[in-house]
């Protein structure tokens, strides 16, 4: 080591050019690029710099430049005597004025290159040749005059910046030098004078990236030199959007990062599904591993002000080093961190006016009567609304009938309104308000002395829901401080802590039912229910239980303290010692509340909880990881090595306790202490580890030629002592080809491009607990207020009872996943075009999930089997330019587009059971039957269909004989014999694709983004009432406009008000069982599911410096943003695209269509640092 | 220096690794236990035998479940059951239920490492008989013969793959599990609502055998029926359980001596404990959160559901004579007119407009309210026949609510042990008048009926088996009468095979539509009596005699386990 500095330093200066290239290379450098490319926007040579210090070495001087700025120094200390003691004062000045002022009388020699300072002794020059005057003009790509630009002479201080005119002069060069020019923003450019006196130049503007520097596992990486598929999201494209929460704003930014919004929808507070690259395990689990700051941690807890950047890692070789919790790809997290710079305040808001989408209105009571009756006539049932209810109907909407019900017989509960009623209300709409107000705070402190950075920060987020009735909500409060410090020169230690706080309150909502049943219960709630009784009371029940039931309080607090020690006691050898904690603490209650309400008949009815009560639910988890990694990299000649080895091991252990009591003495006080009844207590407890060591290696040759191992050797508690460590590997390679010498031909077109390939296993551990044990499920008591599954009395008391253990399957193991990718990065023109495509294929082996259906004498589900297999294909492309027309307008724009498709590969069927996973099965296919039309006429000629009903006619579906056998059948649903049906869809969603841009003109600057999917099917549920209208009876059904709901099939002679429709779109509805021969799964009723989304549209102002001047403030932007826009869909209107099928009861939710509505958000914000 | 820094930086990273956990992986469940540490003591048996007495094997019984619904004596106006109607298919056919089996099985399979004596829990083993009993006769209804299966199977067991045992064979191991159990459970009146004991038991070893036994018998020539019946070993089966039962003399046919209520009254109650008749019963208590959901709330109003004619014209008259015959009869020009002179059980069954509606603060409303003023108004006030529901109601409105009530419901009940015994002594052929003055007469004692008397049966031209004996037939129309809406119509219909005289091409009627103030939307037939399934059914009910009586096995099931035979008259 010692040797190396002494050939480095004593070099002639011809060499420093290549030194400098290895120079750059070593982490030293990559660090201090991290802190250059990262550090702001404000980086300029003209930048006036503010120094005052007393009896300080030039080292602390230096130091403090560095801080306050973007520059970098880089010297000797054998050369360079930074220990000598200056003292200095001065205020904005130029850089080169400080280092002339510092240097004055010292044979130090400083060369400015970009933002690298490089200090040399003088005399150093040897270049003697004959010395000339040069003289030029600086103009951008369109011909505009840059002034300000930095004339350096290559390997010299002597320069000049261009004047207003861009016009520059520069004296003594000599003939054998190269002048170089940079601005920022600008790619720097080196011409050489030879034979020249006047240079021209036209500058480029700089398509970010070269340089920049990457996040990667325990690690970063030079974005050139990645061999892996690595995306990155900068912090600054989630900044200002008034989205709630990071997911929501990860959005469309990476491709084949696809997120998608749970069964919650818009409710305040919901999270949302995140995946890389689709589909990973049926056994459902294919979740990317999210690391906040190297821990794991819930994506929605980060404030999205306080992140610096995001990784996206796809394939197996960027996430082995991750091993079995990395199987689905990785998005890393980097936190913001302090700069050495004075200490800087800025405070962010956004305030935004927010309403639902899309919220569904109903048809008028006298549409739905109509309909109701005839679909009873249909079925030969008496009608479900008499004449003389019609007749209400009729006289209330026009005026004449002025009662919501027949007084003299009302209807006997709130809950018979809807039947007996002859009110008109829209009520889907009533429920939700058409706004409510949002706003996000953000203050952050940060700074550094060159020894200790810091920041700081802390934010709140308030999201008031929508509900008319019952107000609902969620609040996010998040603290973050990072300090890191230098503690000697070869000991860092840093210190980071998180903490956020979260909570929800909504109403319960229906009494012994999920809080989400009362979505479906806003449609289904005719319009004929009077809203209210006679005597002025709320006869609308729901609106009764959302007021006054009683509510769900959900509040948890999530801390995180991480300390790491970063030991270099040698160049290049780094070792990281890290211990993370955290705790995480919440609780639950609800306190359900009878709610006594004024019946129609004058009567009161409790339709709230039987008593009141008080439940609490109190969770708490810890968790620790512990991590020791030791990295040592070295660099000889154009060999580049790096090797990294660690050990890791974590701890979470869960635990809960649950509590309810009766009985409350008063309602306003509600607690376990308060209530007097009958008590249940529960608990629970689990906990879970992993240990692993893992090791990457890497080596590159000038590079050109890259490669990279890495490995990771994983144990799991959560499998058998036999099957709980799997073995992970890994390998990538990279060619650089645009470094070969050859290329200088095609550089100027295409300026990189580099072929990336790599192979890698990784496991999954993403299973339950315990899953090899057989366990007895003991000492459980049945909820009492569930309506679907009640308790019961034994011995005058609620028994305590125990079950019985699920079959257990004592192989059970890691799911293994490899993936194969294949990329290519260039860039072009300038770099002003950058390409990135990956084409991959990841297969899951040994994959858990639901094994062979055995005989159901069995009793009980079969257990999970490693016993699977499918393949997961698809690639991401990106592609995005980036110019800058002047320096007043510069603009971007990019276009990602992924896809991913899953086969099954193999899997135990030996039947070919269609309703089952089969080899070849594709993900989300859709079996069904294929639709030949609606029946016209009486005897038209179709096919035998009596498999589904004895009788057909006019109205009813005609199937397609694609078997040509007469009959419809559905064989026995197998692949070698399914009779008449066939895939007529798949569900998957593809081509999620995204398009962004941004132009910044002058103080102005424009962004938006774009987002959608490209192509998904969606076949609704038979049972679905958003869909279908007129449902299996009158309680589930409802007529919605703005959708398919009406147009039914109505005879040619129909005289009713909704009058004859033939060419329909539903068949003739039924409300008896009859109903089932239409509405089999078919090729008529697969809807198309792609959308286009505006997601986010921005308008900012920076306020120019030169009024801010007057005030302390800094920098100052406010802006306009929107979010969610604009939709594409080809869906009818009244079925939004993202909640209609994050609705879906197959993805956990109440029923298609049946969600808390998800908002178009218009905001104002301002960024202010002082 | 560097050397230091080295040794420095090791000497902390392999103290640090050195500190690493060996054991850290082991991971056990730290609440919940393993199955090899349960099963010790006799409370575990108990706490495992406590999850059968769910409310999903014991269900309330109320105005839209457990009452028959759907069948040749209750009709709902919104769905007729496709059983009777004969629409089913094999798409809709399923796979068997074995869930609770291998649960009870589970307990078969450990019971033995309990360590305490076995008097201890011998109650627990005699009630895992019992379920299992209780869940292979379902399965029996439903599909005739099903595997037998003893012991919780694994994933390789052989038996998975076993074939059907005949149903006979089924029933016979139902009976013995239920011997076993009459055997070990306590014979214990107790209050009804706690654990199960020896003479519920035998209740339902009666109605297995009794169901087993008319089933061998009248399925004797059908599709369904074993290949060599032995009807009398089940009766004599039925008669040995109900006589133990008669002769325990721990129950008794509830009577407070007042005809024209006690049979009403007994649906009422609203608490069983120390009740004669009742052998168990589900309580409900709003203070341990436990309620029934708004079960006389919804009896109030009829909501679409109605009793048939059929049941109305099964009540005798006061003279103990059908109406074809009984000079008694007053005709069906009203409902007041219809149960004149007619079985006290009619208008205890079925709402008459003299009859308490609601009872609030002491002030009653009759039933004539909603006879003339509400009636067919709207969907609430619907009804298909117009033979409203009164049986399980009770009128003081203290007792409805919307949502929670403390209303019990009726489980087993000693009635029909003695309906089981007399049927049983008639089908074998062995009847005598003293069996029916233990048994049919205790019944019509507490309403107030003349006694049957089996050598003065007047013939009833309507009755619904000509073909049988009049004693038969009597006790056929005894065990309609008295045990209507108790859910165990459509299992006498099976096991009787009586569908063809009762249910195909047949549709269920009501009164006569011109008595009603509201004229009811509802079609009527020649005579003028309502005939609500008139455009549903145009031919009557569909059912196939050669198919409908059991259920199908799903492809699937076929498919998976070829040892497996589909029900006749579901095979393609």
């Amino acid at each position: 080591m010692k040797k190396n500095y002494d050939w480095r330093w004593n070099a002639k200066f011809t060499l420093l050019q290549k030194l400098f290239r290895i120079m750059k290379i070593t982490t030293f450098l990559i660090l201090i690029s991290i802190s250059c490319v990262f550090a702001g926007k404000t980086y300029s040579q003209t930048k006036g710099l503010n120094l005052n210090l007393k009896n300080s070495t030039i080292k602390e001087v230096l130091k403090n430049i560095e801080e306050q700025s973007d520059f970098c120094f880089m010297y000797s200390e054998k050369l360079v005597n930074v220990n000598r003691k200056v003292s200095i004062n001065i205020k904005n000045k130029k850089i080169n004025e400080v280092l002339d002022n510092l240097f004055v009388g010292s044979n130090v020699n400083y060369k400015i290159r970009n933002r690298f300072i490089l200090l040399t002794k003088s005399g150093n020059n040897n270049m003697t040749q004959q010395k000339k005057t040069i003289s030029g003009k600086v103009t951008d790509s369109s011909g505009e005059p840059l002034p300000g630009v930095t004339v350096v002479i290559k390997g010299t201080t002597s320069g000049t910046i261009t004047d207003s005119d861009g016009n520059y002069n520069l004296a003594e060069v000599p003939g054998g030098a190269t002048l170089l020019f940079s601005f920022v923003g600008m790619r720097s450019q080196g011409i050489a004078v030879v034979g020249k006196s006047m240079i021209n130049v036209k500058m480029q503007a700089e398509a970010v990236g070269i340089e920049e520097v990457v996040a990667i596992g325990y690690g970063v990486q030079k974005k050139v030199n990645l061999t892996g598929a690595v995306d990155v999201v900068s912090g600054k494209e989630l900044e200002a959007r008034p989205a709630s929460n990071v997911s929501l704003l990860l959005q469309g930014t990476s491709p084949n990062l696809n997120i998608s919004l749970n069964s919650m929808g818009g409710e305040p507070g919901a999270a949302q599904k995140m995946q890389i690259r689709g589909i990973g395990s049926i056994s459902g689990n294919s979740s990317p591993l999210i690391l906040v700051d190297g821990v794991e941690m819930a994506i929605n807890l980060i404030d999205p002000e306080s992140i610096e950047n995001i990784s996206v890692l796809k394939d197996a070789s960027s996430c082995a080093i991750y091993g079995s919790r990395a199987a689905f790809g990785v998005v890393l997290i980097t936190t913001k961190s302090g700069t050495n710079q004075p200490i800087k305040i800025e405070y962010t808001n956004n305030l935004s006016i927010v309403n639902p989408i899309y919220v569904p209105s109903m048809e008028s009571s006298l549409v739905y009567a109509t309909a109701f009756n005839q679909t009873m006539a249909n079925s030969n049932l008496g009608p479900k609304f008499p004449q003389e209810q019609v007749d209400r109907i009729a006289g209330y909407i026009d005026g004449t009938y002025t009662n919501e019900y027949d007084v003299n017989n009302p209807p006997t509960s709130l809950w018979r309104g809807r039947h007996n009623g002859n009110a008109n209300y829209n009520w889907t709409k009533e429920y939700y308000k058409s706004q409510s107000f949002h706003q996000k705070h953000n203050i952050n402190i940060s700074g550094g002395d060159g020894k200790t950075q810091y920041y700081f920060t802390t934010g709140l987020y308030d999201e008031p829901g929508l509900y008319s009735w019952g107000d609902d909500g969620y609040k996010r409060y998040n603290v973050l401080a990072n300090i890191k410090s230098q503690i000697t020169d070869w000991i860092s230690f840093n210190f980071n802590t998180k903490y956020a706080r979260t909570e929800t309150d909504n109403p319960i909502g229906m009494v012994g039912l999920s809080r989400t049943y009362t979505w479906s219960q806003f449609i289904d709630f005719w319009p004929t229910m009077p809203k209210y009784n006679i005597d002025g009371t709320i006869a609308n029940p729901l609106i009764q239980v959302l007021e006054n039931g009683g509510r769900i309080k959900n509040q948890q607090h999530d801390l995180w303290m991480n300390a790491g020690i970063e030991l270099e006691p040698i160049k290049g050898w780094k070792t990281n010692i890290k211990y993370n904690y955290n705790t995480r603490w919440g609780s639950e209650t609800e306190n359900p509340i009878p709610v006594p309400v004024p019946l129609p008949n004058g009567k009161f009815g409790n339709i709230g909880s039987s008593q009141s009560g008080y439940e609490e639910t109190l969770n708490h988890g810890q968790y620790t990881l512990f991590s020791l990694y030791s990295s040592f990299e070295k660099t000889i000649g154009k060999h580049y090595f790096k090797a990294l080895a660690g050990y890791e091991q974590d701890t979470d252990f869960n635990r809960g306790l649950y509590g309810t009591k009766m009985e409350l003495i008063t309602t306003d006080v509600p607690s376990i202490s308060t209530a007097l009844g009958d008590y249940t207590v529960d608990d629970w407890i689990n906990h879970w580890s992993t240990q692993a060591v893992f090791g990457r290696l890497n080596y590159n040759f000038d590079e050109k030629y890259l490669i990279e191992f890495s490995a990771r050797y994983d144990g799991s508690s959560r499998f058998a002592k036999g099957s709980r460590w799997g073995f992970f590997p890994s390998v990538s390679a990279g060619y650089n080809i645009a470094k070969e010498n050859f290329w200088s031909s095609i550089e100027p077109y295409i300026n990189t491009l580099k072929i990336r390939a790599s192979y890698g296993s990784l496991g999954n551990q993403n299973v339950s607990n315990y899953l090899y044990l057989s366990r007895i499920p003991v000492a459980y008591r049945r909820n009492t207020s569930s309506y679907s599954n009640p308790g019961y009395i034994l011995d005058d008391e609620v028994p305590l009872y125990a079950g019985t253990p699920n079959l257990i399957s004592n192989e059970l193991t890691w799911e293994t996943i490899t993936t194969l990718d294949f990329g290519i990065d260039a860039e072009f023109i300038n770099h002003r075009l950058n390409m990135g495509f990956d084409w991959y294929n990841r297969k899951t082996h040994d994959m858990l999930g639901p094994s062979e259906t055995l005989p159901s004498v069995l009793g009980t589900s079969v257990p999970l089997r490693n016993n699977a297999e499918l393949s997961t294909k698809g690639f991401e492309l990106s592609i995005s330019w980036k110019d800058r027309i002047s320096s007043d307008l510069s603009y971007d724009a990019r276009f990602t587009l992924g896809d991913s498709q899953t086969t099954i590969l193999k899997y135990f069927n030996e039947n070919g059971l269609i309703d089952k996973w089969y080899e070849g099965k594709k993900y989300g296919e859709i079996w069904g039957l294929t639709t030949d039309g609606i029946i016209q006429t009486e005897g038209e000629k179709m096919s035998d269909q009596s498999l589904y009903f004895a009788t057909w006619g006019p109205g009813d579906i005609k199937y397609k004989d694609l078997n040509n056998d007469d009959i419809i059948d559905e064989g026995s649903r197998t692949l070698d014999d399914h009779g008449d049906l066939s895939i007529i869809g798949n569900s998957t969603p593809r081509f999620n694709f995204s398009f962004s841009g941004g132009i910044n003109w002058k103080n102005f600057d424009f962004n938006m983004l774009w987002q959608g999917i490209g192509k998904r099917e969606i076949a609704p549920k038979s049972s679905s009432e958003y869909f279908w209208g007129l449902n299996s009876g009158t309680n589930n059904s409802a007529l919605l406009k703005d959708g398919p709901a009406l147009d039914y099939w109505r005879p040619a002679d129909e005289t009713n008000i909704l009058g004859p429709n033939t060419d329909s779109y539903f068949p003739k509805p039924y409300f008896s069982n009859e109903r089932n021969k239409n509405i089999r799964t078919q090729s008529k009723y697969i809807l198309n599911a792609a959308y286009l989304r505006l997601k986010n549209l921005q308008v900012g102002y920076t306020i120019p410096k030169d009024i801010l001047e007057k005030t302390f403030i800094g920098h100052a932007r406010i802006y306009f943003s929107g979010e969610n826009l604009l939709t594409f869909s080809k869906l009818p209107k009244l079925f939004e695209p993202e909640t209609f099928v994050s609705s879906n009861p197959s993805d956990g939710g109440v029923d298609l269509g049946e969600i808390y509505p998800i908002t178009r958000m218009f905001s104002f914000g301002v960024s202010l640092t002082f | 220096m560097n050397y230091f820094k080295i040794i420095i930086s090791l000497i902390v990273s392999s103290i640090i690794l050195g500190a690493c956990q060996n054991d850290l992986l082991d991971k056990y469940p730290l609440d919940q236990v393993t199955s090899a540490a349960f099963f010790k003591k006799s409370n575990d048996l108990k706490l495992y035998t406590n999850q059968f007495y769910d409310r999903g094997n014991f269900p309330e019984r109320k105005l839209t479940s457990q009452c028959d619904l759907g069948y040749d004596t209750n009709i709902d106006e919104k769905s007729v059951n496709t059983v009777l109607q004969g629409t089913r298919t094999v798409l809709s056919g399923s796979a068997f239920n074995y869930t609770s089996i291998r649960n009870v099985n589970y307990f078969f399979d450990n019971y033995k490492k309990c360590e305490d004596d076995f008097d201890d829990y011998k109650q627990y083993v005699g009630e895992a008989h019992f379920f299992r009993a209780f869940f292979y006769f379902e399965l029996l209804k439903k599909y005739g013969g099903v595997p037998w299966i003893t012991s919780s199977l694994d994933l390789d067991s052989p038996e998975l793959y076993a074939s059907q045992d005949p149903r006979n064979v089924i029933a016979d191991n139902i009976i013995a599990d239920l011997d076993s159990a009459t055997m070990y459970l306590t014979d214990d009146k107790t209050n009804g609502c706690s654990r199960i004991n020896k003479w519920i038991a035998l209740l339902l070893q009666s109605r297995v055998a009794l169901y087993e036994g008319t089933w061998e018998k009248y399925h004797a020539n059908d599709p369904f029926g074993v290949s060599s019946p032995q009807p009398e070993k089940y009766l004599t089966k039925v008669i040995e359980a109900a006589t133990a039962i008669m002769k325990s003399g721990l129950y008794d046919i509830y009577s407070t001596g007042n005809p024209t209520s006690d049979y009403v009254d007994l649906f009422g109650l609203r608490d069983y404990s120390s009740n004669s008749e009742v052998m168990f019963w589900t309580k409900m208590d709003l203070d341990l959160g436990i309620y029934s959901h708004r079960k006389l709330s919804y009896l109030e109003t009829p909501m679409g559901f109605g009793l048939t004619k059929s049941m109305a014209d099964s009540y005798l008259c006061t003279d103990g004579k059908p109406i074809t015959i009984s000079p008694l009869f007053k005709g069906y020009s009203s409902i007041m007119t219809e149960m004149k002179n007619r079985d006290p059980r009619f208008y205890q069954t079925i709402f008459t407009p003299d009859a308490a509606w609601l009872i609030d603060d002491g002030i009653t409303t009759t039933w004539d309210e909603l006879y003339t003023n509400k009636l067919f108004s709207n969907s609430t006030y619907a009804c298909p026949t117009g033979y409203v529901r009164r049986k399980d109601y009770n009128p003081y409105t203290k007792y409805h609510d919307l949502n929670f009530e403390s209303t019990p419901s009726l489980q087993y009940r000693y009635a029909e042990v003695l309906l089981n015994f007399a049927e049983a002594k008639a089908e074998l052929g062995e009847i005598n008048q003293s069996d029916i003055d233990i048994s049919i007469k205790k019944l019509r004692d507490r309403v107030g009926m003349p006694n049957l008397i089996l050598n003065n049966i007047v013939p009833d031209p309507n009755w619904n088996f000509p073909d049988l004996s009049p004693t038969l037939n009597e006790i056929r129309r005894e065990r309609k009468i008295e045990l209507v809406i108790e859910d165990l119509r459509w299992d006498d219909i099976a096991r009787w095979a009586a569908a063809d005289e009762l249910i195909v091409g047949k549709r269920p009627k009501g009164e006569m539509a011109s008595q009603f103030a509201i004229t009811p939307e509802y079609p009527v037939d020649s005579e003028g009596f309502m005939d609500p399934f008139k455009k549903v059914l145009p031919n009557g009910y569909g059912f196939k005699i050669n198919r409908d009586y059991l259920s199908p096995i799903s492809k699937q099931e076929l498919k998976i386990n070829e040892n497996l035979v589909q029900n006749p008259g579901w095979e393609d």
